[in-house]
Order: structure tokens, then sequence, then C-alpha cells
């Protein structure tokens, strides 16, 4: 099959969906390769320190990133991730400081709602209208923003304005690993069982595989549309407390551009952007793969000015060598 | 495609040059007169305070203060709000500007229509402004902290920095002061191990803490000259339980961050007064706009609560000197970090 | 019409009548678009005094100038079903590039064309990635998105340049003399309209229009799809960096985060002109007509002193409205027109 060709081939009513293991296999790979580099760049690099704080780092980005891969899986798209991150971050975090006693369990009800009320936004005009989803939220990314903007204006949440137990949140630890990366497994493990097993997830696969198709077999595409831009905006919720917790201080412009380090993520983990293919699993990888280079560079000390450059090309050599391998995998006739 | 050559064609034949300026525009006294004042950013509480001193200084002297800018620091706003106070005819365009040099052409735009410019916080290029109002010299905000730093370390050990965006010059300028601190004899066991920059972004700036303090397992302080990077820096040292030896000062805004003092997460920090800055510049404004000032070194004028001030070389005038809170004295400093409206 | 028929290929169900009269460049969209840009200029002039003026347009254009220079190949790039995000980065790599080859004594014009290869490589190291080694030119363009940044910083540091050639500022900053009409309106101008006519008049916009469509049967039919491609991203990077130099001209100064984040604004204007993500689809006459529309509102909104939080809501609900406005009008229609036929049937 063309690599460069997008578009998939009209599946047959409801598919199992293929299962592109090697795809998660050319990710492991380039997963152990940058491991193996980085250990030996820096010896700090193997320690348990290391994973724990790449597990934390990666949480975020993978709990926004699955919801990210099941809008994707529908064929559209979601770009105000980062806007409806960085309200929900502030509305979670101004609710806090304002009401001192509130159980922390209801301030993360409370942003999932929200979260989720503004990815609803999202879906009911990308569902019902049948409209182009970038354009839907690329809009609603400035205006997310800008509803920030209004509301915060210059005023800051500092980790002082905060009880200690919100950034427990982010810091507490379950037999030495980090509970943020503990949230960010639970929500990609069950999306994944979702995806995997029921007839919901196999739907929103074939929704994104031929559309008109799956509507002739019946598939109610509209509501697996909407559902799935509901449950991105719950998890930008989520994702929002997470933030206030880890990074200590909200203002008007929490995750600006986050949409992009979303992005990056899915697709390296190997989701199409052109719907239909794509797995949880690969999801994780690719959250991993991202972290892994950051955090390796960083304790590798590279000078800021050469982070960014050498980031980009190694996103490019991750991406390109995870292609090379699977396409020998594939040419050696392993995979169908 | 039709509709914007045609816009253009009309306004083509319609269209006169503009008229070359000869000589400074004449005095307009303040009351007349619309200011533009332009910060770096809108959405930041050491700005909201600046304007609250601009208003303070505009109850008293009237005027019509025009206070806006880009909600994030960024050149193309700051450009769109010259050109719109340009376009209004104001008698005074004042700038905190994000870039000196970037500024600069739409300064100068405006200089040839008839407004004044003058910078306030940061300064732009020579000879875009008249008048530049300072809080205080560099080299006394550059030595201020670093003296916390040095104190706290006990003068000896590594140390780095969490700057704000890389390409911010006045930060820059405070960073190239105390590099040159280290050369003195008393420094010579301090050793800078890194400067990285968070860009005013608690992710970055978190972020940037954290590799520091991982890629340097001797680290014994953290310089964070803007307050964005010293509450990130301090909740990285804590999270990494590295708190009780690792130092952390530099900029800091007690109008949200007392906290940090009063907890003793920090030992102390620098500013200086953001509500009286805004209302020198206001000041400053109504007597440049009034011809009672034109930026020549020497020249005083009145500034209301504080005094009269004089013009410095360069039509530079400087507030004051840092000053340097601490947990037992913050409290005295709260209205200067007061936001309203 | 039976109900069966009705999927989404028909995007735009106009009368038959009204659609032979319409050329395919200037449909129902664009003509939406108009009557926006008549109504917004017809607010902004009514409420902001120093809005319909010439200085303004002067002032306007000046500074849009190298925004609107990148619409042109994204237009293009995205109607072939492809995507560059990294022109914010390309365009701030080659004023880099240009800055330090005029500070190094090199001369104006050996300097541009330093600038203008450099992001004619950058463009080309995008075609060859996407074309030739075969990844989605999304997450190709955010990986260079991030290199090509990154090595505006290396090269620069912290460093800025603005001792730049007068002859560069004099071209972003001025007018024509004697006029309100900046020189950079008149190059974006002939730009803009090569691009519209080559690519609703001329072969190759036939085949950028095929091979976004269905690039498989473009490739059939013999169409050099990849060489096609690879020079647009060639395109792209040369006129980002024909923007980045001039941008680099209206500040006066070069550095390494010129341009930030102006990828998504670029791509923003493309969408609201009708240009679909997934190619095949639009009209640059709808880019042109969307551009226009976005500056006339950011001068607005600046002229009135609104704060960056309003212009983000306005720009976003035009985005939406742009969408959404259209769909509901087209599903109005058809319901009526569904009423309407299948009463005649009884």
């Amino acid at each position: 099959m063309s690599t460069s060709d997008t578009r998939t081939a009209p599946a047959p009513a409801l598919p199992e969906p293929r299962r592109p293991i090697h795809r998660e296999a050319g990710l492991g790979v380039v997963l152990v390769v940058l491991v193996v580099l980085f250990a030996t760049l820096t010896p700090r690099f193997a320690t348990g320190d290391t994973f724990a704080q790449i597990g934390t780092d990666l949480s975020i980005v993978l709990i926004v990133a699955v919801g990210q891969a099941l809008v994707l899986f529908t064929r559209n798209i979601d770009v105000s991730v980062g806007s409806t991150v960085g309200l929900t971050a502030y509305l979670a975090a101004s609710l806090t400081a304002a009401v001192p006693g509130l159980p922390l369990v209801l301030t993360v009800l409370v942003a999932c709602l929200l979260g989720a009320a503004l990815g609803a936004v999202n879906g009911v005009l990308v569902a019902t209208l049948k409209v182009p989803s970038i354009m839907v939220t690329l809009g609603t990314l400035y205006i997310f923003r800008g509803i920030n903007s209004a509301m915060a204006g210059s005023s800051q949440i500092t980790a002082q304005n905060l009880p200690d137990s919100y950034s427990a949140i982010a810091t507490g630890t379950v037999l030495e690993i980090p509970l943020m990366f503990l949230y960010a497994l639970a929500v990609a493990g069950l999306a994944h069982l979702v995806i995997r097993h029921t007839f919901t997830g196999r739907a929103m696969l074939a929704v994104g595989s031929d559309p008109a198709s799956a509507e002739r077999t019946g598939i109610a595409s509209k509501r697996l549309v909407f559902g799935a831009y509901t449950v991105t905006g719950l998890l930008c919720g989520l994702a929002g407390v997470l933030w206030g917790a880890r990074y200590g201080t909200v203002d008007s412009s929490v995750a600006t551009g986050f949409e992009l380090v979303v992005l990056a993520t899915v697709v390296v983990g190997g989701v199409r952007i052109t719907g239909g293919v794509g797995t949880v699993g690969g999801v994780v990888l690719g959250a991993a793969i991202l972290s892994v280079i950051s955090t390796g560079l960083a304790l590798a000390d590279v000078s800021p000015f050469w982070l960014q450059a050498i980031q980009g090309l190694v996103i490019i050599l991750a991406i390109a060598f995870d292609l090379v391998l699977r396409r020998r995998l594939e040419s050696r006739g392993v995979s169908t | 495609m039709g509709a914007a050559i045609a816009t253009a064609a009309l306004l083509a034949l319609t269209a006169c040059a503009a008229a070359e300026p000869s000589g400074p525009p004449p005095p307009r006294p303040v009351q007349d007169c619309n200011l533009t004042m332009i910060p770096k950013n809108t959405d930041n509480p050491y700005f909201a305070a600046v304007r609250t001193g601009m208003v303070d200084a505009q109850r008293e002297l009237g005027g019509d203060l025009s206070f806006v800018g880009p909600a994030a620091g960024d050149v193309t706003g700051q450009i769109q709000r010259i050109q719109s106070g340009r376009q209004r005819g104001s008698c005074v365009i004042g700038i905190s500007a994000v870039d000196s040099s970037a500024v600069a052409p739409a300064l100068d735009a405006a200089r040839a229509d008839g407004s004044r410019v003058i910078s306030y916080d940061a300064d732009v290029s020579d000879g875009s402004r008249g008048l530049f109002v300072n809080m205080a010299t560099a080299d006394e905000l550059g030595r201020a902290q670093f003296d916390i730093l040095a104190r706290a370390m006990g003068n000896t050990g590594e140390f780095g920095i969490v700057s704000s965006q890389s390409t911010a010059e006045v930060t820059n300028g405070w960073i190239d002061v105390m590099i040159a601190q280290l050369d003195e004899p008393e420094y010579s066991g301090m050793r800078l191990v890194r400067t990285s920059y968070g860009d005013d972004d608690a992710k970055k700036s978190y972020d940037a803490a954290v590799a520091l303090l991982r890629a340097h397992p001797n680290l014994r302080g953290i310089m964070a000259p803007t307050p964005i990077a010293m509450e990130a820096s301090v909740k990285a040292a804590t999270d990494l339980g590295v708190a009780d030896r690792v130092v952390v000062t530099g900029l800091g805004n007690p109008g949200n961050q007392t906290e940090l003092l009063k907890t003793g997460q920090v030992p102390a920090y620098v500013l200086w007064s953001p509500r009286d800055l805004g209302y020198l510049t206001y000041y400053a404004a109504a007597a440049y706009t009034a011809g009672e000032i034109t930026g020549r070194a020497g020249e005083t004028f009145d500034a209301g609560r504080l005094g009269s001030q004089t013009v410095g070389p360069g039509g530079e005038i400087v507030m004051g000197h840092p000053i340097t809170f601490t947990q037992d004295n913050v409290d005295r400093y709260l209205r200067d970090f007061e936001t309203t409206g | 019409m039976t109900a069966q028929t009705t999927g989404r290929q028909s995007p735009t169900p106009v009368p038959a009548a009204v659609r032979r009269r319409l050329p395919s460049w200037f449909g129902t969209w664009e003509i939406t678009l108009l009557a926006l840009v008549v109504l917004a200029v017809a607010l902004a002039s009514a409420t902001s005094p120093y809005f319909a003026t010439g200085q303004n347009f002067s002032i306007s254009a000046t500074g849009a100038l190298g925004l609107s220079l990148m619409v042109v190949p994204m237009a293009w790039l995205m109607v072939a079903g492809e995507i560059d995000l990294s022109v914010a980065s390309t365009f701030a790599l080659s004023a880099t590039v240009f800055g330090l080859a005029v500070s190094g004594g090199l001369g104006t014009w050996p300097s541009i064309g330093l600038g203008v290869l450099t992001g004619a490589v950058a463009g080309l190291v995008n075609g060859l990635l996407v074309v030739d080694v075969g990844l989605p030119s999304l997450i190709v363009t955010i990986g260079t998105l991030g290199l090509y940044r990154g090595l505006s910083y290396v090269l620069l540091e912290n460093r800025g340049i603005s001792d730049l050639p007068p002859g560069l500022t004099t071209f972003a900053q001025e007018n024509l003399p004697a006029t309100l009409v900046p020189y950079g309106f008149v190059a974006f101008v002939v730009v803009a309209v090569a691009a519209a006519v080559l690519l609703h008049r001329g072969a190759l916009g036939r085949a950028v229009f095929a091979i976004g469509s269905n690039a498989q049967v473009a490739r059939f039919s013999g169409l050099r799809v990849g060489a096609i491609k690879r020079g647009l991203f060639v395109f792209s990077g040369v006129v980002a960096a024909i923007a980045g130099i001039a941008y680099a001209g209206y500040i006066s100064t070069v550095r390494a985060s010129n341009g930030t984040g102006l990828e998504l604004i670029v791509v923003g204007i493309v969408l609201i002109g009708g240009i679909s993500m997934y190619g095949g689809k639009g009209s640059f006459v709808g880019v042109l007509l969307a551009l226009l529309l976005v500056t006339i509102l950011t001068s607005w909104m600046t002229l009135g002193d609104a704060e960056t939080a309003v212009q983000y809501m306005v720009t976003g609900l035009l985005m939406v409205g742009a969408v959404v406005v259209p769909a509901l009008s087209r599903r109005l229609r058809m319901s009526r027109e569904r009423r309407r036929s299948a009463g005649s049937v009884r």
C-alpha cells in the first residue's frame, strides 16, 4: 500500500479493525533506541528518578492525546484542546482559591464537567451540522482563549493561593510510581478497552475509515462524533486541574500552543489524521517517545538555544525511522 | 480581490503625501490630550499595578488615558496599538517595549505625525523616544538580586538562571551585571552553570528549573529574574525535595507572592513600586506634552506625591532604587501593588 | 432529487440556474465573504472616524504584508491536500540568515538571495520528507516548525540585528512616493493576481486541484504528483522567506522570535477562505476575501481599543460562523425543498 496516499479504501461494513501491531513494534524499537542513546550520553538518565519524571511529564499530554485520538479516529480533529485546558485550569484553580474548604473531588468533577461542556459545543457543531471540524475547533480555540483572558485579566493564581492538597494531586506517589502517571494510564487503559473490545470503539474507527458506508450500516455516527468531542473536553478538564496542580501558576495563557504538542504526540503514535487508523497503545508510545526526548535533552544539559532545533530533528528522525522499519517488516511479509 | 484593487486605486487617487514634520509638535496641556500607554502585556498583575498608578495621576492632572496592549507580549500587538494611538492623534504614546528596536519604526512614524513618544519600564532604541522613565538602573537591579543570592549561598557554590524570554533585553541587562559580579574576588567561589529561559510561561519555567536541578545535582541556587520563573523554580525545588539546599530568589511581585517570603521559601526578592512607576510616567508625559520638559538633561518637573524630578542624561528619568522585600517589610508595600479595574 | 443521493458529495446544493452563472472561483461562499467585508467596512466606518482613511489603509496594508504573502502558498498547498505548519519558522530562519549575511558585510541583494535560498532549501526538505520518504505533511512540518525555529535560535541566540539596508526598510515601511499606497501592497497584489490566475486558469492549477481531490487518480492520469507537491513545498519556503525578510524590514529587526505562532493565523485565513483541510476544494478569491476581512476586523478592533480577549472572541466567532451559517442555511433550504417536492408529488 502506498504510504504517501492518505486515503483509505472503502471498508466493508464494520470490519475487525486492522491491527497495526507492527506500528507499535516500530515505535517500541524507537523508544528503546532513544532510551539507550540517552543512557549512554548521560549517566544520570538511567535512574528511577528520571523514569518517575518522564512518567509525570508525559501524563498531562497523554490524557489529552487519548481524547484527541478518539476524535481523529472519527476523521475529525480538535485543535481547541490547548484553550480548553487553559480555561478549565483557570476555572478549577480560581474555584479552589475562592472556596477554601471545597473537597478536591468536587473540584475535579466540576472541571471535568466544564471541559465536557466545552467539548460538547465542538461536538454539536461538528456532528449535527457536518461542518469541517478544523474550522470549528480553530474558532473555539480563539473563543475559549478569549473567554479565559476576559475572565482572568491580569490576575494570576499561584500555588500560594491553593491548598497543599491541590498540588498533592500532581506530586503524590504510590509505591514510588507518580500518581499523575497512574491517572494517565487509567485513562489510556479505559480508552484502549473501549476501542478494542466494544462495538462503540469499532464503530468509531469504522466511521473514520468510511463515513458513508458506516452510516449505511446503521452506525449512529453523529452520536459517536459528539461523544468523542465530549470525552476529549472532559479529559481536557482533568488535564486542566493537573496543570494547575503541577505548574503552580495559572493565568490567562495556560497551555497556549499545547494543541501542537498533542497533535505531534498522537501522530507520532501512529494515528492517522484522515481517520480510521490508530491505537491507544501507539499514542502511549508516542507520548513516551516525546517525553524521553525532552527529558533526555534536558538532562544532557543541552544549551537552551539548541533544545528546540534538536527536538524538532529527533521527532522527524523518529517518525522516519519508524516508517522505514515498518516498511521493512511489511516487505518481509510479516504484516498483512 | 476586485474590491481590494478598487479600494487601493481610489485611495491612491485621493491620497496626498503626508506632510513632513518640521520641528517638535506644539505644546498641548494634558487636560486636552489623549495618552496611549502601552504595557508589554495586559494579562499581568505587574502592569495592572502600573495602570493603577497612571490612574492615580490622571485623577490629579486630568487627560484621557488609553491603557491598551496585547494580552501576551508580542511585537505585532504593540505595533498595532502604537498605530492606533498615532491615528487618533494621541499627544503622548508611552510604551514598555517588548523589543526595543522592533517597535522603533512605528514610533518614528507616530512622531512624524505629531505624537510625543516616551518609554517606561523597558526602553526603546535611541532616537525613537524623547524620555525614558526607568524604575532603577540596570546595574542596581542586577546587583540587588545577585546580593540576595550570594548571601544566601554564602558566596560559594553552583547556581543557574531561569529567565523570561531569551530576547528580553531588560532582563538580559541584569544578567550581564550578575555575570560581571562573578569576576569580583569575593564571589570567586560562585559558578553560573547555565542560563535557561522559561518565556514567562509557568510550564516552560517549571520544566527549565527541573532540568537545571536534575542536570546539576550540586546546584545550590536558582536566580529567577522574573516572578513567574521564581514561582516555578520554588515549586520545582520543592517537588524534587531539594528546597532545603537550593536557594531561589530574583524578581518577585508582592502583589501575589507575599506568601513566598512569609513561608521562608524565598529569603528575599527585589522589585520596585509599579504603582509609582505608572504615576511618575503619567506626570512625565504630562510635563512633556505641555512643553515643560523636552528631554534635555537637567530639566526638572513636578511629579505630585513623588516630588520634583530631574531628567538625566539621554532623556532618562530614574525613579529610585530597587526595593528588597523580606518577610518583615513586605506588608508595608502592599498598596504599591494594588490592581484596580 | 431523491433523498438517497443527497450525500456529502454535494456540499453546496446551489440551484442549477445559479450554478451555471457562477464561475467556480466565485461561488456562494465568496459572495458571503464579500458581503461580510462590505458589512465590516460599513460598521467600522460608522463607528470609528479613523477607519475609512487613506492613512489607515496604508498602515493596515503595510502591517499585513508578511502574513498576506504566506497565505498565498498555503492556499495552494491546502488545495493539493497538504499543509505546511513550518512557514512561520522558515520566515524567521530565512530572515536570520539574511540578517547575518547583511551584518557580515554581504550586499543587500546577495543577502536576500541567501535568505530566499534558505527558504527554498527549508521547503525542499519538507517536500522530500513528505513526497519521497512518505511521511504525513502535518507531522513533518510540526517537526520542522521546531527545527527551523530552533536553528534561528542557534544562529542568533538572544541577539537582534537592527542595522538593515535602508532600501529594505523603505520598501517594507513606506508608501509609493506621493501616495498612500505601500510598496509592499503593490508587490502583494502582483503575487496574488499571478497566483489566482494560475490556480484557476492554468494547467498547473487544474493539476493541483486534481491532486487534492484524489492523488491516486491524478497519478494514473499521468500527472507528476510528486514533482508538483515538492514544487509547492519549495514555493511555500521561498514565499515564507520573502515574507520573513520583508517583515524584518517592517520592524527593522531580525530576531529568532520573529513571527512566532503566525502559522495558525495563516492556516485560519485559508480555511475561512473556504479551502478544505483535505484538499481539492476552494478558491483563491475566497482566500483573498478572508484575508481582507481579517485585516479589516483587526484594524477596526485595534482602533476601538478592543482588548485581546475581544479580538480573540471575534476571530473565533468568525471562524465558527464561517462554517456554521452556510451549513444552517443549507439545511433550511434542503428541508424546505424536500417539503415542497413532497407536496408536489401528492
